[in-house]
């Protein structure tokens, strides 16, 4: 018999859920509710004058009135904020690795990995979702990556690897990603036939059985045999996905997922779309998570060293937000190439703080949708890691240092409700103390990923100035 | 702390721009006196068995690499459209492959849970589409139903081994054949043939000995007939190995430099051969970032929007289009070329008279004035800020994507452009040139980056055309160092002539060729392996055509080096 969970979706309506026994963790401690991972992730950094909250110590809507954090002031008691984290491997020509800042910073955040040399300087390590997403999802599939805007097609364009060089594309089209965890455009959607089910079955074990007479030759090399290690896993995937009875009953409410049907692929990377569609692909990675078709799921917003223009946060044709895209604003200047501000400060830094704070009402509107669907014991928000990153503090230093980070929901692992200060000495553009894959070993462990071995993480990517261990100080 | 590192970086890059000039290749020693022929013969050191050792230019040795690569998602939909008859968009259904070396046609590719779900879907979705229309069921069949067992038989060896690229193996034939007859109890509609045919091609649609071109033979260098059949297929013109091509490979006829210099022009002349020509140089031209990096002043420029990056962009296909087929030249008109295709409101950009619809339309452009790819709207605007243009973008554009110079990136801490306040800056020419006086950018700037640049100060931020700014009659003067040849220009079209002479360009033109059919970055001694044929491009009689042709000559091509089990 299968036990339902039932959820109140954003209309208020009761979804019920089929939560298959058979599809049950692999861990042997007793759950109520999965946990899950969500990782929102922006560029170009922010204006550090105005993000942080005012004082260490307890979050209140006082400590965040007037801050960048603002936005999140009705959820003060579910976040948890370390200061003074800092990249590994480390930015500039600190550490050895390939690119350019924003580069290594987009690169290195995820994966701890350094870029490779290669044209796209791509990351030389699998990413923290990739690592995490086959461990904890029942049927062992990768994450749900989705991405807002503009994708450059190198390092900058995604945060996500499924190992060294291999990066994950994430999805652009809300309605293509909805559809690939939904069955929305398969016989699935209509609930699935057993006779769709066996010739499904049939013919998976007919690709199964190619793929190993594939591996058996015995010229392959190694990196061959895992190439068709991956793509069985992918069907194995399949398959103990067919065992659900299919997902007819997790569904935005109508008029919401028709207006999402709609979208014109054409247009999903305009600047002019880049509001509404990231408003879509939230609804889309919100549903997933909460329905537990994907307990781990990424969105990126514009790529490093890019980001649309604002021109919907200007109010007056002159405004700076109108003319100069999100990287240029980083840098207070007018063009890309300039480092060091050209704009008056009263001009960008406040477009800049628009910019900020925008993106954290973004970020408390992922956290107002895992609000609304209820678990037992709580709501999908109190299950789930959301962990807003920034790939670099100060833009316009390319300072990889002091990173914003923004920790909610934390499924019981992190102290909530606090800011705290990862480093003893003063400055918080500190180098050593609270490398960024420290970060990456404390988020897996808090969903309870392992890795193959079943082991637990234990020291996060390759970089070598990364550190053993997990961030104590913000722990539970 | 952070200036002195930011100097240090500055120091260090400065001699890497400097360092990388004289490192590169020239062509000084190459031979040009052979008439461009793609015969086999006429190209030293592209036989397998050519002289010189292994790794030297003469005989270049390709590295070390998989022996499975993935279909690229053109690849896929037009094996399918060749198998089946049937006109299906599958690419726009599929998630985008990342790039490799430059192009999304890595020879990395990989399948994951997304492809994998894909791939079941579309499988399923053209499967019932094959079974629905009798053309394309007869095309898949090939023999007649009514036939009973002997059809079945025919069915799973013929289709099967158009599929799969090579016959099938007797293990491989029986287990297709067994989901065949399974075919009645697990299929809802249609006869019992019907019910067959339509699991197996849901199964050989997902089989990894089709979704992968496998290369299995033993011999870690040579690629057996089918191996090379497919190869000339898939990385020339992005489709399956036809009838002819898996004939001449049952024959174990492709292994002579003769037989595949046959194939490859035979497979060259189809319509397949200009999708592939566009795909390139949509990809080298980088034409995707065109609708995001159109956001002009709209007081200034209220015709160019977003919206007319679709125009832009395939104004720029059907002039790479009209110069490689229907003029049949090569990489000098394409840099050089007078004409090109316009609408009404591009014509008014160009300063072209006439009547315009919204359809584009071949015109002649002023010579003074316009010189193919590099004065074209679509690269200037989008090479350009919303009020002004960029020299340093355009130079950048110009040096990395045309040339292959290594530029490195600028450093941290560079002060913002200073404003052009009509009295000591005056001009874009005078901004720029003062914004990177300082040593530490000067090195790569002043040399590299700049003169390229302002090289198309005549055209401002949307393109068009200019004879003075702010008053200041337009100079755009230089020269083109980092070449060997270092040739000067005095004007937008001088430049593109200039750069179209030199032999940097061709050899950028080259290995940006090999790395888009070969799924890859060249080594060392495929690089210099490939001055030969970049020499051929001085010809402006050879075309794209021409240059893939003989890239199926090389021994990059034809041949291989497995990783080590």
């Amino acid at each position: 018999m299968q036990r339902r969970t039932f959820l109140r979706g954003l209309s208020g309506i009761v979804v019920s859920l089929p939560f298959l026994e058979a599809l049950a963790p692999r861990r042997t401690r007793a759950q109520e509710a999965p946990r899950r991972l969500a990782i929102f992730f922006c560029c170009n950094g922010v204006n550090t004058e105005k993000f942080w909250p005012k004082a260490y110590g307890a979050l209140t809507a006082d400590s965040l009135a007037g801050t960048g954090l603002e936005p999140l002031a009705s959820y003060a008691d579910k976040l948890c904020v370390p200061r003074g984290i800092h990249l590994v491997p480390r930015g500039f020509d600190r550490d050895p690795a390939g690119g350019d800042d924003h580069m290594k910073a987009v690169g290195h955040r995820l994966t701890a990995a350094p870029n490779q040399d290669s044209q796209e300087h791509y990351a030389s390590g699998p990413s923290l979702d990739q690592l995490v997403a086959p461990s904890i999802n029942p049927s062992g599939k990768g994450p749900l990556n989705l991405f807002v805007g503009s994708r450059a097609k190198d390092v900058l364009g995604s945060i996500s690897y499924t190992s060294a060089g291999r990066q994950a594309v994430p999805f652009q089209d809300p309605w293509k990603a909805f559809k690939d965890w939904s069955g929305a455009s398969t016989a699935a959607s209509s609930g699935m036939l057993d006779q769709t089910a066996m010739r499904r079955r049939s013919v998976l074990d007919l690709v199964k059985s190619d793929l190993s007479s594939l591996q058996s030759a015995s010229v392959l090399s190694a990196a061959d045999k895992q190439k068709l290690d991956m793509h069985l896993t992918a069907i194995r995937g399949l398959e103990t996905s067919m065992a659900s009875a299919g997902v007819s009953g997790c569904q935005l409410p109508g008029m919401r997922t028709q207006e999402i049907s709609k979208i014109v692929p054409s247009r999903v990377t305009l600047d002019s779309e880049y509001e509404k569609v990231g408003d879509m692909l939230l609804d889309v990675m919100a549903l997933a998570l909460a329905c537990d078709q994907n307990r781990v799921a990424t969105i990126q917003w514009g790529s490093g060293a890019g980001g649309p223009i604002f021109s919907w946060l200007g109010m007056n044709a002159d405004d700076v937000n109108r003319k100069y895209n999100h990287h240029k604003l980083s840098h207070g200047a007018t063009t890309d190439a300039a480092t060091t501000p050209n704009l008056p400060d009263t001009q960008w830094k406040p477009a800049l703080f628009s910019i900020d704070r925008w993106y954290m009402q973004r970020f408390k509107g992922l956290l107002d949708r895992l609000s609304t669907y209820a678990e037992p014991n709580g709501s999908v928000l109190d299950n789930t890691v959301v962990c807003y990153m920034n790939d670099l503090s100060d833009g316009s230093e390319h300072s990889w240092m002091d990173l914003p980070n923004v920790i909610a929901g934390g499924a019981g692992y992190f102290k909530l409700g606090q800011y705290i200060k990862l480093t003893r000495a003063a400055p918080n553009n500190n180098d050593s103390e609270a490398p960024s894959n420290m970060l990456l070993t404390t988020l897996a462990n808090a969903v309870g990923a392992t890795r193959k071995d079943g082991t637990p993480f234990t020291n996060f990517g390759s970089a070598p100035t990364g550190k053993p261990g997990e961030l104590t100080a913000i722990k539970a | 702390m952070r200036t002195t590192s930011g100097w240090v970086c500055c120091a260090l890059m400065l001699a890497a721009c400097t360092g990388e000039i004289a490192d590169r290749r020239s062509l000084s020693g190459v031979s040009r006196d052979s008439v461009p022929v793609a015969g086999a013969s006429a190209l030293p050191g592209v036989s397998p068995t050519a002289s010189g050792p292994p790794g030297s230019c003469a005989n270049p040795v390709p590295p070390a690499q998989t022996r499975l690569v993935r279909l690229t998602h053109r690849q896929y939909q037009n094996a399918v459209h060749d198998l089946t008859g049937l006109e299906l968009d599958l690419v726009s259904e599929l998630l985008p492959d990342p790039h490799q070396a430059g192009f999304d046609r890595g020879i990395d590719l990989q399948i994951g849970d997304v492809q994998a779900r894909s791939y079941r879907d579309l499988a399923e979705s053209v499967a019932q589409a094959v079974v629905a229309d009798p053309t394309a069921y007869a095309r898949v069949l090939r023999c007649a139903p009514a036939a009973g067992d002997s059809c079945v038989d025919a069915f799973i060896t013929g289709f099967g081994k158009r599929v799969l690229r090579r016959p099938l193996t007797a293990a491989e034939r029986s287990s297709y054949l067994a989901l065949f007859k399974g075919g009645p109890a697990l299929v809802d509609s249609g006869d019992d043939f019907q019910r067959g045919v339509r699991v197996t091609l849901e199964a050989l649609l997902q089989s990894p000995k089709f979704l992968y071109r496998t290369e299995l033979s033993a011999d870690p260098r040579t690629l057996d007939s089918y191996e090379i059949a497919s190869r000339l297929s898939f990385l020339l013109v992005n489709t399956t190995p036809d009838d002819m091509l898996l004939k001449a490979a049952e024959t174990k006829s492709l292994t002579t430099p003769e037989a595949v210099a046959a194939q490859a022009r035979r497979l060259l002349t189809g319509e397949r051969a200009r999708e592939t020509v566009r795909d390139f140089h949509h990809q080298w031209l980088d034409l995707d970032v065109y609708a995001n990096k159109l956001t002009k002043d709209p007081a200034l420029y209220p015709s160019v929007t977003p919206e007319l990056a679709p125009v832009l962009q395939s104004e720029v296909e059907r002039f790479v289009d009209a110069v490689s087929f229907e003029q049949r030249r090569g990489l000098t008109s394409l840099y050089t070329a007078p004409f090109s295709f316009v609408n009404n409101v591009t014509a008014a950009l160009y300063g072209v008279k006439g009547q315009f619809g919204d359809a584009l339309q071949r015109v002649e452009l002023d010579p003074t004035q316009r010189a193919g790819i590099l004065t074209q709207i679509g690269f200037l605007a989008t090479r350009a800020f919303s009020q002004s243009s960029s020299p340093i973008h355009r130079g950048v554009f110009i040096q990395r994507r045309l040339l292959c110079t290594t530029i490195p990136n600028p450093p941290p801490n560079i002060p913002g452009l200073p404003n052009v306040d009509g009295v000591q800056i005056r001009t874009t020419r005078q901004q720029v040139d003062q914004h990177t006086s300082p040593a530490a950018c000067s090195g790569c700037h002043h040399t590299l980056i700049n003169p390229v640049g302002f090289g198309l100060e005549n055209y401002d931020a949307v393109g068009r055309f200019r004879s003075v700014e702010n008053g200041v009659p337009v100079d755009a003067s230089g020269e083109l160092s980092g070449t060997a040849s270092h040739p000067r220009f005095a004007s937008g079209v001088e430049l593109a002539r200039a750069v179209a002479s030199t032999g940097e360009a061709r050899s950028c033109y080259a290995r940006n060729w090999f790395r888009y059919v070969l799924g890859r970055e060249e080594t060392g001694s495929e690089a210099c392996g490939l001055n030969e044929l970049a020499a051929r491009l001085a010809d402006d009689s050879y075309t794209a055509v021409d240059l893939l042709a003989d890239l199926a000559q090389t021994p990059s091509f034809r041949s291989r080096t497995a990783e080590v089990p």
